[in-house]
């Protein structure tokens, strides 16, 4: 048995870092808003076609846009999508052999058309939905999701554990990765899987103790600054402001989500 | 046990959101702000934990560390998995902002089961025990909400349930081991922590 590891590919826009110059781009909320409008009215889509549509000219879009992008753009895209991905593979291989009704004689096996539909209308509907995210979210950053949360008045607590969380986030993935670096390194090849398991959860316990320790120091900190998260206050970089073509990108959202809805 | 985007019905999705609201809401209520800082590091220390791959076999699969959630963070478990499941989503497109509401809900009940279950037996049991109970039954409770949820969704989905819960009694025992091996390093070196 091999000892655990842990993704490394944590995204740079978990750096913790914020974006103190918020890039051109349309308000948080309009972008947001937008996303949950048009993804809702793919939820109740009942036709393959609107999801599967939807799905290809976005990705599409994407596509068009990570050719632009930096290098490798094209083929993060693609691997983002790969979890999106990973249930309907399990809704293939089980629905059109788990669900009653009429049947087709394929390769041998007997697949069940009404699961078969099912399965093909979830994975639609799974990618067409990520795809709406990928375009809208994904350029605001976690930073930007952060602003469109304040901007959306909800509570400043929620906020406020939302930006120390991704302040964290970094730092501490760091810590793991090298413990558990260390512990493979440390671990004899004839470990037994009793002593492979307490090493494994004495790397976690270490680190949720460390996390803590590190939340009174950032506790202590946030005090000596004065910043109190019951009062409302936020930490405020953005310069960006609603306008006209926020109202107008929000407008099409709208339409093209009752268009949706209506006839998908 | 996050499900993933397109497959729960409108009405569960409504149903999720509502319920993750209440819960987010509530446990926004009994969070102090002076606890704002632990509840947001453990979060973050949640959320990584989530990304370690344990080797099972000829594949892996990712800890979810529910119990553990509800013994350290009670009720601030809630406000806690929904930061959590909404970065998830950002990042990686595990789950999805739309399903986020269930996803939370689910795994919110679940927490709090574990919560639960480490403390009602008190110190009528040894610690690790109720520590094991408290992963097992975490994973076991979200298991039962995640079937509820693709059942109520759609009823063709049911065929595919006991093959899913066969997977979760898996992770069920991985977790409870995990999590009693936690605790057990816990109270060895910063007992505090579970006191509070």
């Amino acid at each position: 048995m091999s000892p655990p590891s842990i993704d490394t590919s944590l995204p740079a826009v978990a750096s913790g870092y914020p974006q103190f110059v918020e890039r051109k781009s349309r308000d948080a909320r309009a972008l947001l808003l937008a996303a949950a409008a048009v993804s809702v009215a793919l939820v109740m889509a009942r036709s393959l076609w609107t999801p599967w549509l939807t799905a290809l000219i976005l990705l599409i879009a994407l596509l068009w846009r990570a050719k632009n992008e930096e290098k490798g753009a094209t083929k993060t895209l693609l691997r983002r999508l790969l979890p999106v991905n990973a249930f309907m593979i399990f809704l293939w291989v089980s629905l059109p052999f788990t669900v009653a009704g009429e049947s087709v004689h394929w390769l041998g096996l007997d697949w069940s058309r009404v699961g078969l539909h099912l399965a093909a209308l979830s994975t639609g509907k799974a990618n067409a939905i990520a795809l709406v995210f990928m375009l809208l979210l994904t350029p605001l950053g976690i930073h930007g999701v952060a602003r469109a949360l304040m901007r959306l008045k909800l509570s400043p607590k929620l906020t406020w554990l939302f930006l120390l969380t991704v302040g964290t986030i970094h730092r501490l993935r760091d810590h793991f990765a090298t413990a558990l670096r260390a512990m493979k390194l440390r671990l004899s090849p004839d470990a037994t899987l009793r002593q492979r398991w307490d090493g494994y959860a004495a790397v976690l316990a270490r680190a949720f103790v460390q996390s803590a320790l590190r939340a009174e120091t950032l506790q202590k900190a946030m005090r000596c600054r004065g910043i109190d998260p019951a009062s409302g206050a936020l930490p405020s970089f953005d310069t960006k402001r609603w306008d006209n073509a926020d109202s107008a990108m929000l407008f099409v959202a709208l339409a093209l989500a009752i268009a949706l809805a209506v006839f998908g | 046990m996050h499900i993933s985007e397109g497959v729960l019905s409108a009405p569960v999705i409504a149903v999720g959101w509502v319920a993750a609201a209440g819960g987010v809401a509530w446990g926004l209520r009994k969070l102090q702000p002076e606890r704002i800082p632990h509840v947001a590091v453990i979060a973050a220390a949640l959320f990584l934990a989530a990304l370690v791959r344990f080797p099972i076999g000829p594949t892996s699969m990712h800890l979810t560390l529910l119990g553990l959630a509800g013994v350290l963070l009670g009720w601030s478990a809630v406000p806690a998995l929904f930061i959590a499941l909404m970065l998830q989503a950002i990042l990686f497109q595990f789950g999805g902002l739309v399903s986020l509401g269930a996803n939370t809900t689910i795994m919110g009940v679940a927490a709090l089961t574990g919560g639960l279950v480490f403390r009602l037996f008190g110190t009528r049991l040894p610690m690790m025990l109720r520590a094991f109970a408290s992963g097992f039954m975490a994973v076991v409770v979200g298991t039962v909400l995640l079937c509820a949820a693709l059942w109520l969704s759609n009823s063709d989905f049911r065929g595919t349930l006991p093959l899913i819960a066969a997977t979760q009694l898996a992770l069920a025992l991985i977790e409870g081991v995990v999590t009693a091996l936690i605790v057990g390093f816990m109270a060895r070196s910063m007992p505090r922590l579970l006191a509070s």
